[in-house]
């Protein structure tokens, strides 16, 4: 019998010594390979299309089984690093989350088979794919839950061309928060006008990783704190690379609880497409930031005319940040060095935070002054070639190069600017600036003045 | 005896020496002997042959130890000389020596002489006579006062243990009282800091009214836990002073910062409730009762048909100068008293005494069990604190402590796990007290000092953080600020 003792001893021993528990080991090197962007698949004979580039993914290889392209996905659970110094106990498919993208060309006839090794059932929907009642993956409404160990096959064929996305439609609330979901890409037959150089699909998600912990809570219904491309975040998202000159694609589906606006630097977006394909030449409209609803998709595109190294991130600044408490007391204009000095007595190694900001708190982290608790990122995090960077989430850099070499995605490292084309330091005088003084009406002061009191 | 007088007696001599031998013993023979009893139980020298608190050399013996850090050793010391109570009981001790002596003599001859004039000239009659029934129960006499003073040795030798075991208490309860008023300061500080940086929040216009209000309050509370800490300090080092007999200037002494290592383990009490039965003075004075009942009973049973026994001798002179002489016989006639009362009062002073002695058995081996509960108890609630507790509480501020740099949870937060840490260490703090004051009451319970298993290192110190923040954790980055 386990007394009540015996379960704090355990508890004890469990903190003592440092024991590190499986959840929150390090990746191995075969795990943080598979975060990484690999080279897409190229188009088989007889088709012509820029192969799609998913963004820290990767592409299921398929077979041809009597002009039938055979695919096998395998929904179970996954490690993912978000970014290093965080792993995340997730549900994916192939060994990862999101799981492989699947590709194909307008006509295909595709047959995919699904093995479950889930701890329960589950069932693949083919989110924005017309396709026959029964195929199109709702457990319990169109075909029997997939139990654990049973592998279900699903055969159509491929009649539109676009952008489409995988997910479970079986117990979504947890298999959808634990990161499953991938890409469904659907070239045309015919070559497009204008060519597309380089193809890039990734899709948003949201996780509640609290702070400490490894495995997403899925009862958070909205308050999430890892904001995610392709189940990665910043600083842990690649680069997308592109030669000078290069048309870029790049498809965006969005599985989280959140719009998502994303925002592009130094080029605008085309936008050519939803999850219910293209849109007709004469109703594509730009804008830098595209803005991509939930459960939906947006596909933008822009002619990489301007080298350098250019931000592209979610809007919503605590979008591009990690996990951050919410209920954290302001300190900003709170001078308390002094108040710190005697708080430091009591708890060794406190220091104070906010009086001026939080871009502190991120150089401290930064230098590792200061120990966070396990599997969790910075908020704000980064290096840039010229300091720190701030960031986090839904965050990367498009990375536009003269000397990209076609076919080349591998990351060309920090721009180099000409001369001349850095924002400088004035030094000197400094001209006056215009600027507008606080003049608050008597009657709105009171406040003010108790407090200032 | 009034039929006497009217008789002439002559002189007996024969009792003077034992007169003169027995006069002069020593009173605190006793004190000597109790000193005896107590230091052979509790293991260390006790003397109470150096004299009386107002005493020069004891009274600077007491200054010396009060001068320095009162150690326990050192307020036993000074209560068993200086508790004035102790005293009152050393003196009743010597009491029932002088009962002891006074019942080894034989009551005085009685001489007469009386000178009756008439006519016929002088009649002079010269008698002495002595009372011989207390010649035939001396021995009786001497062996039931001998028992009474072995008894009331025994009860002084008890509460003298008695007095060591309050002492221990005591002294125990204020260092416990001392350590956790040092906690109580530190929780007085956290809440301060909160308070104060609340109101520069407030100032600043990031607080609220009512939060800032809620942090005073929270400081506000702390401060009045911290001065009831203070006052409960006060009335215990008022009890100390009492049981050591202190007052005035001699009231200004200080303690150590804290309580002794608990021993890692338990001693070995095996047959701990025989040998208090053994052991126990308190036992042992009510069993000398039982025999001084008993032997009362005996003697009273033969000497039941005596009621007065007395032989004089008288000379008497006529006034014609005819002299008489001849011996005197008295001899009470147990005609009405028989002794019949004495000895039923006896008889039932007899099981009076037997019931107290077999209940007091009772209450000693039960007092041992419950006292060796207690301190298993206290033992195993020491070990929880140091093993799960009190690291527990100190990995929740070192893991607050990491959230708060993540900027995952607030100061408040952080000053609020570190409070609970600190009130762990309070509570441990109680449950050390009450192991050595379990410790004490086994000691009492058992009649004798037990044997402190060697502690294996000294554990507490690093395992209650708390008790003292100074040696906790690593100082991480802490004075880059």
């Amino acid at each position: 019998m386990i007394t009540r003792r015996d379960l704090l001893k355990t508890g004890a021993a469990l903190f003592a010594g440092g024991a590190v528990s499986a959840a929150f080991r390090p990746a191995t090197a075969a795990e943080k390979a598979s975060a990484a962007t690999r080279p897409p698949l190229p188009a088989p004979a007889g088709v012509s299309y820029a192969p799609v580039v998913t963004l820290n993914g990767w592409t299921l290889p398929w077979k041809m089984e009597g002009g039938v392209k055979v695919f096998h996905l395998v929904a179970e659970p996954v490690k993912r690093e978000f970014a290093p110094g965080m792993i995340v106990n997730c549900w994916g498919y192939n060994g990862s989350t999101p799981g492989p993208t699947i590709e194909c060309v307008e006509g295909d006839r595709v047959r995919i088979l699904v093995t479950n090794k889930l701890p329960e059932h589950t069932s693949i929907h083919w989110h924005g794919i017309f396709l026959p009642n029964g195929m199109d993956g709702v457990g319990g409404l169109t075909q029997p839950q997939i139990q654990p160990g049973e592998t279900y096959v699903y055969e159509f064929t491929l009649r539109q061309n676009g952008t489409f996305m995988y997910h479970p439609h079986a117990d979504e609330m947890v298999q959808m928060a634990l990161g499953m979901m991938g890409m469904f890409i659907v070239h045309p037959r015919t070559p497009e006008h204008p060519k597309i150089d380089r193809d890039y699909c990734f899709i948003l998600h949201n996780f509640a990783v609290h702070a400490g912990t490894a495995t997403p809570d899925p009862s958070v219904m909205t308050d999430f704190n890892m904001w995610a491309f392709n189940s990665r975040v910043f600083p842990g998202i690649d680069p997308l690379v592109a030669r000078t000159g290069d048309r870029v694609r790049i498809r965006i589906a969005n599985l989280s609880m959140h719009e998502h606006p994303i925002h592009i630097h130094g080029t605008a977006f085309e936008v050519t497409g939803t999850d219910a394909g293209w849109i007709a030449p004469s109703a594509r409209y730009k804008e830098t930031t595209l803005l991509v609803p939930v459960g939906n998709i947006r596909v933008g595109e822009f002619v990489a005319d301007a080298p350098g190294d250019w931000a592209l991130h979610c809007h919503k600044s605590h979008h591009t940040m990690n996990a951050m408490g919410h209920e954290v007391p302001n300190m900003i204009g709170v001078k308390h060095d002094d108040i710190a000095r005697r708080i430091r007595k009591l708890v060794p190694g406190y220091m104070a935070m906010g009086e001026t900001g939080m871009a502190e708190h991120a150089a401290h982290t930064a230098m590792g002054h200061m120990k966070l608790p396990e599997n969790t990122l910075p908020m704000m995090t980064g290096e840039g070639p010229f300091g720190p960077i701030e960031m986090g989430g839904m965050f990367t850099v498009v990375k536009v190069r003269d000397a990209q070499p076609p076919g080349d995605y591998t990351d060309p490292g920090w721009y180099e600017h000409p001369k001349g084309t850095v924002a400088w330091k004035l030094e000197g005088d400094i001209p006056v600036p215009v600027r507008q003084d606080f003049k608050p009406t008597p009657e709105e002061d009171t406040d003010q003045q108790a407090r200032s009191g | 005896m009034s039929a006497r007088r009217s008789l002439t007696r002559i002189l007996v001599v024969l009792t003077l020496p034992l007169l003169g031998a027995c006069a002069n013993l020593p009173g605190d023979r006793v004190q000597g002997e109790v000193a005896q009893t107590v230091s052979a139980r509790v293991s260390r020298p006790v003397d109470w042959n150096a004299g009386v608190p107002e005493d020069r050399a004891v009274r600077q013996a007491v200054r010396a130890m009060l001068a320095d850090e009162l150690s326990l050793d050192e307020a036993i010391a000074i209560a068993l000389v200086n508790n004035r109570e102790m005293r009152a009981r050393l003196a009743r001790a010597q009491v029932a020596r002088a009962d002891l002596i006074r019942a080894g003599l034989l009551d005085n001859p009685v001489f007469g002489l009386s000178l009756l004039r008439d006519d016929a000239g002088t009649e002079s009659e010269l008698s002495l006579f002595e009372d011989f029934l207390n010649v035939v129960t001396l021995s009786a006499r001497k062996k039931l006062a001998a028992t009474d003073l072995e008894r009331t040795r025994l009860e002084v030798a008890q509460s003298a243990l008695d007095l060591i075991a309050e002492v221990k208490r005591a002294w125990y309860a204020l260092v416990a009282d001392r350590q956790a008023i040092e906690l109580f300061v530190q929780v007085t500080d956290a809440t301060e800091a909160a308070a104060e940086l609340a109101r520069r929040q407030y100032q600043a216009g990031n607080l609220s009214l009512r939060e800032q209000a809620l942090q005073q309050s929270f400081h506000a509370q702390s401060s009045l836990e911290a001065a009831r800490a203070e006052a409960a300090f006060n009335a215990d080092r008022e009890k100390l002073n009492r049981l050591l007999g202190l007052w005035g200037e001699d009231t200004a002494w200080r303690l150590p910062d804290r309580l002794p290592d608990v021993p890692d383990r338990l001693p070995p009490a095996p047959q701990l409730e025989n040998k208090a039965v053994d052991q126990r003075l308190d036992l042992a004075a009510q069993r000398a009762e039982v025999e001084a009942v008993h032997l009362a009973l005996h003697y009273t049973k033969q000497t039941r048909w005596l009621s007065a026994f007395g032989i004089g001798f008288t000379v008497k002179r006529d006034p014609d100068g005819g002299t008489a002489r001849g011996p005197e016989l008295e001899l009470g006639l147990p005609l009405f008293d028989r002794g019949q009362a004495r000895i039923a009062r006896l008889e039932a002073q007899l099981r009076e005494a037997e019931s107290r002695y077999a209940q007091l058995a009772i209450d000693v081996r039960a007092e041992v069990r419950e006292a060796m509960g207690r301190l298993a108890a206290a033992h195993d609630s020491v070990r929880h604190y140091r093993e799960a507790i009190l690291p527990l509480a100190e990995r929740v501020v070192e893991e607050t402590l990491k959230f708060y740099n993540g900027m995952l949870v607030g100061v408040y937060e952080l000053l609020a796990a570190k409070q609970a840490q600190i009130n762990a260490a309070r509570d441990y703090i109680g449950v050390w007290r009450e192991f050595w004051t379990a410790w004490a009451d086994l000691e009492r319970a058992a009649g004798a000092a037990l044997a402190i298993p060697a502690a294996a290192g000294d554990a507490t110190s690093t395992q209650s953080p708390a008790a003292r923040p100074e040696d906790q954790g690593q100082h991480q980055h802490g004075d880059s600020q």
